[in-house]
Parts: structure tokens; C-alpha cells; sequence
């Protein structure tokens, strides 16, 4: 099953899964893959840890740069091995910091050297400094103010001191949010209109044909819902674009939207549709699809009804 | 740092002994082979989970692994050359299920219809508050975590995201040599290491949220 060689095919199609721009039947034979051999999961997280390392330094395209981060923002677990890399990135450059940028391989110079490298590296910068101004006590006023930097770095050396236990320093970061929003521009609004962290109930309503009243679906609203997600499966013929209306069960008019993009995931294509869990009650509803493309023969209006329960 | 199969099928569920000799019957001819064999499974279901968007892909893949051991124990004869077919098509039942039933609560993404956001409240500096202690332990937990780990696999990681560009390829093929692997081998082996030690991380927070609740 252990394979040494991995085809830079294969890595450009795992980066495309990730990146959600693989068709069905390709996910599924990518995905029968890495179930049969392990080492393609692995790989896979390889090179998401590339992905990551390249959203981080703006090396993506701008149309990948969006995907990626819309996946993280969406995939609670793609969001924490983000932050593992995000944190790992910012240890490894304080420990790289400390080293030489013309010799990395000192690292696996003989031992010896590797034990004192690091004491050689944190002295040799501030003599220079120092120079002629040098004293005995300066240089001992030196030593303690770059102390802590000098602990950070023996500690990353790691196999030197035995006890205490190693504690990586790890600078303080911004919230993943920030950095995000630094990558792709947020739409134009109101200033204040930053709301970032507000909990959303999303359900999702596959299409099942015509139901009765008392088989609705019964979507359960928690109390603390501040946004209502709607992901609305199509069978029908689609479009790329609709309408949209919800409407109560009299026929009275919630919601309306215009022009909402149709969603491909890995293994449905969808419309999503958002509102405030505010704008709902406890009844029936119906949301109608309708294409938004004005052409000859478009798809047939599509519905989905059901129930919503506040709780 | 991953969990043995025994300590996490057991957790909350109603598992059998029957139930769990079945499933490492299956996945293996000894139990050493049976137990590497779930770790490889588990990482290629939370794969497939994490990668749908699922909240909660560990899980998801605990109730694929108690699915088939409960189908095991009843008798059910598989068929299959590939177990890891099979724990495929149930993660895909799994999955369909989980979306059918379509409740989840997860933050709102930041770049989402400005027409859906809202102006800031004072709950809203609340959680923006929340979000950035929730940072803060992400990281102390990494630290904790980086310190648990073997010198030997402390040090490759910290050397494999040393540099860039050509001295970042040097090194990390120096690295590879010192190891005694391939390149490819390499990659794999550290993401896998990072794998651990997200787990560990999720794992101190969760330790870390118990013992604040109790206070």
C-alpha cells in the first residue's frame, strides 16, 4: 500500500478536493482512494498545510485564495488545522529567527554544535553591536535583557534541557477572522456592519415531491439562533441563477431574493437562502425557486414547504 | 496521542464486547494490524467529514465505526476484498442522514451578504471577546501539546517549517535524509504528526472548558 512517489497530478487533485473544485464522480474516486490507501489522506493533509502556508503569505490565486478561505470559514475542522499551521508557522519563525538564514542545515551539524548553536547565535549579535561602546557591564546588561529571547530559542532546541518541561513561546496572532478579511476584501456596507460571530441554524430540505401538512418537515429553531440557513436541494433542470420568495402559509409575503447563485457541493447542488431567525414564527412556510434567467425554456418553479418550531 | 479504538467505541455508545471483537476481526488478523488499520480509517473518515463541513467529524466517524461493529455483531456477513470500501458507503449513509435531519449551529462566515449582518452590540463585543480568549487557549493548548511530544518529532516539525523558498526545500530534504525517508514519506509523516496534535490540542480545551465549568 506505501507508495514513494506521488504524481504532481495527484497532489493538483487532492489541492482542487479541497479547494471544492473537483466534479462529483471525481470526488467519489478520490475519496475510494484514500480510504483504500492511507497514505493519500496524509498526503491530503499535506497538502492542505501548503494550501494554508500560501493563503498566509498570499502566494494563492485570487479565485483559490477566496475558496480556501471560504472552506475554512465554513469547516469547523479545516478551521482548526488552520490554526494548528497558523500557530506552527509562528513558532517555527521565532525559532528561525534565532538561526543564521544562510545555514539551515547547522541544524544537523554535530551534536555538539547543535547543543550551542543557539548560545553562539544570541551573543555574536549584540558583541557586533556593542563594539567599541563594550564594557563588562554592558555586555551583562545586554545578556539579561535578550535573556528571554534566549530562552525561547534553547527551548525549541529541545533535546538540551531536561527539566522544566519545554514551553514553545508562541506570539500573540489575530483572530482568523482578521486574517481572512485581509485575503478577501469584506462586500461594501456600513461601516459598523461587522458583525462576525453570530450563531446561525442552518437546515437543509431535500426536495421529496409533495408532501401533506402533517408531514412537513419540522425544522426546530433554537432560541438563540440570531440567523435562519435554508440549503435547499434542486433536482430539477437548473439554472445558475433564482428567484426566490418565502412566503406563510396564507400566501403572505416574508422574504424576497434576487439572483442567488446555485451551490455545487460534494454531492448536491443547492440554493442557500439566509435571513434573521426573527423574521419567522412558529407555522408553515413555502420557499419557491423560480430560475432568474429569462430564457425560452426555463426549469419549471420548484417548492419546498415546511414547518418551522421555536424552541 | 490518538485514542486507542477500545477507549473511544466504548465512550457513549452502547457497544458490546461482541460488538467490538467483531469490528477488529474485520479490519485485521491480530489485533496490532486490526488497531493500526482503525487509526487509518479514522483519519480517512474525518477526512471526509471535515471536508463536508461537518461540525462534529469525529463523531460522525465514531458512529460509522459503531454502525459496522453493531452490523458485525448481528451477523451480517460483508463481502466486501476492501473493508475500507465498506466503511466508505457507510460514510456516505452517515452523511446523507446527517444532512436529511439538517440541524446545525455554526458561526456565520465573515464574508457572508452584508444585508444578513448586523450592527455591533454590545453581545456582539461579547463574543468577539470570546473569540479572542478562545484564540488565546488554542495556542497555550499547542504549546502543552508541542512540549508532550518526543524530542525527535518536536524537532522535525519545527525544522520541516524552517525557511523559504530553496532553503526551505534544502532543509526539509536534509531532514528527509536524517529521518531515513522520502521526501513524500516526510510530508506524510508530518501531517500526520499534526494530526495528533490537533487532537491533543482539541483535547486540552475540552479539559481545559471542564475544569472552568467546574469552577
Amino acid at each position: 500500500m506505501e507508495r514513494t512517489s506521488l504524481e504532481s497530478a495527484e497532489r493538483a487533485k487532492l489541492r482542487k478536493y479541497l479547494l471544492g473544485q473537483l466534479s462529483q464522480m471525481e470526488v467519489e474516486q478520490l475519496e475510494r482512494l484514500y480510504f483504500a490507501q492511507s497514505e493519500m489522506a496524509d498526503e491530503l493533509w499535506a497538502v492542505f498545510g501548503d494550501l494554508a502556508r500560501e493563503f498566509m503569505q498570499g502566494a494563492l490565486s485570487e479565485e483559490e485564495t477566496q475558496r480556501f478561505a471560504a472552506r475554512v470559514q465554513a469547516a469547523p475542522a479545516l478551521r482548526e488545522m488552520f490554526e494548528l499551521e497558523r500557530g506552527l508557522q509562528a513558532l517555527a519563525e521565532n525559532y528561525q529567527r534565532a538561526l543564521p538564514a544562510s545555514a539551515p542545515s547547522a541544524l544537523f551539524a554535530s551534536p555538539t554544535a547543535r547543543r550551542f548553536g543557539w548560545w553562539n547565535r544570541s551573543l555574536i549579535t549584540p558583541l557586533k553591536l556593542a563594539g567599541a561602546f563594550c564594557t563588562v557591564l554592558l555586555l551583562a546588561g545586554l545578556a539579561w535583557l535578550h535573556w528571554p529571547a534566549r530562552k525561547n530559542v534553547s527551548l525549541m532546541a529541545v533535546n538540551k534541557t531536561p527539566a522544566p518541561t519545554p514551553q514553545p513561546h508562541i506570539p500573540p496572532t489575530v483572530t482568523p477572522t482578521v486574517i481572512l478579511r485581509e485575503k478577501t476584501p469584506r462586500p461594501t456596507g456600513p461601516k459598523d456592519d461587522v458583525s462576525t460571530h453570530e450563531l446561525i441554524a442552518s437546515f437543509y430540505l431535500a426536495d421529496e415531491g409533495v408532501r401533506a401538512a402533517q408531514d412537513l418537515p419540522k425544522l426546530e429553531l433554537p432560541a438563540q439562533a440570531m440567523t435562519l440557513r435554508l440549503e435547499l436541494e434542486l433536482t430539477g433542470q437548473t439554472c445558475s441563477q433564482y428567484d426566490a420568495v418565502l412566503t406563510t402559509e396564507s400566501g403572505a409575503q416574508v422574504r424576497r431574493w434576487q439572483n442567488l447563485a446555485r451551490q455545487k457541493t460534494q454531492d448536491l447542488v443547492l440554493v442557500t437562502l439566509q435571513l434573521p431567525a426573527t423574521a419567522v414564527e412558529n407555522g408553515d412556510y413555502q420557499v419557491t425557486l423560480e430560475c432568474a434567467e429569462k430564457r425560452k425554456h426555463a426549469a419549471p418553479p420548484e417548492h419546498h414547504r415546511f414547518r418551522i418550531e421555536r424552541q | 496521542m490518538i485514542e486507542r479504538p477500545g477507549n473511544r467505541l466504548k465512550k457513549g455508545n452502547q457497544l458490546t464486547q461482541v460488538s467490538f471483537d467483531s469490528l477488529l476481526a474485520f479490519l485485521g488478523t491480530d489485533r496490532e494490524s486490526a488497531a493500526q488499520a482503525y487509526l487509518d480509517l479514522r483519519r480517512s473518515l474525518f477526512t471526509f467529514f471535515a471536508v463536508r463541513n461537518a461540525p462534529d467529524p469525529d463523531e460522525l466517524a465514531d458512529e460509522v465505526f459503531n454502525r459496522v461493529a453493531r452490523r458485525l455483531s448481528e451477523g451480517v456477513e460483508i463481502t466486501t476484498e476492501q473493508p475500507a470500501s465498506f466503511f466508505y458507503a457507510v460514510a456516505r449513509n452517515v452523511w446523507r442522514e446527517r444532512l436529511a435531519r439538517g440541524q446545525s449551529i455554526m458561526p456565520l462566515p465573515e464574508f457572508e451578504s452584508p444585508a444578513l449582518r448586523l450592527r455591533v452590540t454590545p453581545h456582539d463585543e461579547l463574543l468577539a471577546a470570546n473569540v479572542e480568549r478562545e484564540t488565546e487557549a488554542r495556542h497555550h493548548a499547542l504549546q502543552a501539546c508541542l512540549a508532550k511530544l518526543p524530542e525527535a518529532e518536536r524537532e522535525a516539525l519545527m525544522n520541516y517549517y524552517q525557511f523559504d523558498g530553496g532553503a526551505k526545500i534544502e532543509m526539509r530534504k536534509e531532514l528527509a535524509e536524517r529521518l531515513q525517508v522520502s521526501g513524500n514519506n516526510l510530508r506524510q509523516k508530518i501531517a500526520r504528526l499534526k494530526l495528533r496534535l490537533n487532537e491533543c490540542v482539541k483535547k486540552t480545551l475540552r479539559a481545559e472548558r471542564g475544569r472552568s465549568a467546574e469552577k
